[in-house]
């Protein structure tokens, strides 16, 4: 596949949510929303708080349901819209094509952080020795110390657990990955250490899909922007 | 886990009435090798009738389940004898109640609870039995020393393991669980749910569980089902039905959730 087709394209995709418990309450987020992106292409999602940017990359990775539209991405050869896939197919895409780093680790009580790293290399075939060591490099450059591996992160500080996600994130290799947020709750180190780990994937051909409220981290990583205050939905 | 498989197990149009009284109307699933199915809803939805007409010990008004043998045939679990579904039970099968007391024999020690699986299944070499007997206390976290002992002087968390012991020794394809971790307290239910979510993929096993703990439902599901007065009202992926729920009841039971 050459680098000029897309990996993902997101075509006249709407979201709106019902609350049932407030009388079917009807809150439209956004409409008529379409781009593409090829690979080591990195955009930026823009647009104040309330705009529906992690909206959009929930719907993206299959969090939330996609009403109107198609998101069709690029799976191990085929096209797969998220929006009517099979959850199955949606779980396998996760694995294997699709990374997304959330804001907040969430992992099950007792898990060791090593084997919580390097679950998803695991997950994608790679063998234990090869996920042990980009779970130790990843670690160490993100600078959890080696004390703290075979404990659960659980009672870790915000910062080391969102080291940990993203340790936990880039063991494995996506050809897409979904960032909300990942410089957040990172001292400069820790943060410009993050910058150079996007930056890696990216090089690798890893198309990217970012929310960037820090500016440095947006002007070092990302190669294209929307304006999601463009797509915003009338109000019903 | 694929989708490009046979299912496992097949459920259409499941209808189960106790004189008036629905309790599960026209259901249906399908359940893939290595696939964890999570059932959800309040008491009375019917979550733990649609777990019995599955596995065979309700009889069905209407509708059909299917499963598929280690041959590749293709069974209806209701118009199985009695003893080829005895059989299925000992072997391919699993059934996790709530209740440890429900799935132990209480009179028979640790040891014999898991010995008695594999003897059913034609182990008769006293030394094997408790040597993999001793391994499956180890699986789950229990001390081998304990092997002589009686469930009655186990707590309530070594009872639920033991029960899954004994019922997992056969390695089973499919398992069905009635609230396994319910009646736990918190700490020993974290403990459970990681080790059970070890095994599933372990074994490659495919179960359906029924809970009414949305977070046990998040952690070891990859479907989620939400029933309501003996009906499904939604089914799908499990983070997506949590997070973002379509039907009025399913909102309502997500929002109803205490956040500690």
């Amino acid at each position: 596949m050459g680098t000029d087709m897309p990996v993902l394209q997101i075509r006249d995709v709407a979201k709106e949510f019902t609350l049932h418990a407030q009388d079917g309450a009807r809150l439209p987020v956004f409409e008529n929303l379409s781009f593409d992106l090829k690979p080591s292409e990195c955009m930026a999602l823009n647009g104040p708080s309330g705009i529906g940017k992690s909206t959009l990359m929930r719907m993206i990775y299959g969090n939330f349901h996609c009403p109107s539209g198609e998101i069709l991405i690029r799976h191990q050869g085929d096209w797969i819209d998220i929006a009517s896939a099979h959850p199955h197919r949606i779980l396998d895409i996760r694995c294997h094509t699709l990374g997304y780093v959330s804001q907040f680790l969430r992992v099950l009580p007792r898990v060791p952080t090593l084997d919580i790293v390097k679950e998803p290399a695991l997950a994608q075939g790679v063998d234990d020795d090869e996920a042990s060591k980009r779970a130790r490099h990843l670690l160490t450059r993100l600078r959890v110390p080696e004390r703290l591996w075979s404990l659960s992160p659980m009672t870790f500080s915000g910062g080391e657990q969102q080291r940990v996600n993203l340790a936990r994130c880039f063991s494995a290799h996506y050809p897409i990955m979904l960032l909300d947020e990942p410089t957040a709750s990172l001292d400069a180190e820790n943060r410009q250490t993050v910058i150079e780990i996007i930056s890696e994937a990216r090089t690798r051909g890893c198309a990217m899909v970012g929310i960037f409220h820090d500016q440095p981290a947006r002007d070092a990583l990302c190669t294209r922007e929307i304006d999601m205050s463009l797509c915003a939905a009338k109000a019903a | 886990m694929s989708i490009d498989e046979i299912p496992l197990l097949q459920a259409a149009g499941v209808t189960k009435a106790f004189g008036p009284v629905t309790g599960c109307f026209n259901v249906d699933l399908d359940l893939f090798p290595g696939e964890v199915l999570g059932i959800v809803g309040e008491s009375g939805s019917g979550k733990s009738t649609l777990l019995r007409c599955l596995s065979g010990e309700h009889e069905l008004q209407g509708g059909q389940v299917t499963y598929t043998l280690r041959t590749g045939e293709r069974a209806d679990v209701h118009a199985m004898s009695a003893p080829e579904r005895r059989m299925l039970m000992r072997t391919d099968w699993a059934f996790v109640h709530q209740n440890p007391r429900d799935g132990l024999r209480m009179g028979v020690s640790a040891g014999g609870n898991v010995g008695e699986r594999l003897m059913a299944v034609g182990n008769r070499h006293y030394g094997n039995i408790r040597g993999t007997a001793i391994d499956w206390l180890e699986k789950v976290e229990m001390s081998a020393t304990r092997i002589d002992d009686m469930p009655e002087t186990f707590s309530g968390g070594m009872q639920q393991r033991l029960q899954i012991a004994r019922n997992l020794v056969t390695r089973p394809r499919l398992a069905f669980m009635d609230e396994p971790t319910g009646g736990l307290d918190v700490s020993v239910q974290a403990r459970l749910l990681d080790l059970l979510r070890g095994l599933v993929s372990e074994l490659g096993l495919a179960c359906v569980i029924v809970t009414h703990d949305l977070a046990v439902a998040r952690h070891l599901s990859h479907r989620l089902m939400v029933m309501k007065g003996g009906e499904v009202v939604e089914t799908g992926l499990t983070d997506q039905v949590l997070d973002d729920p379509q039907h009025a009841y399913s909102q309502l039971l997500v929002s109803s959730i205490l956040r500690a």
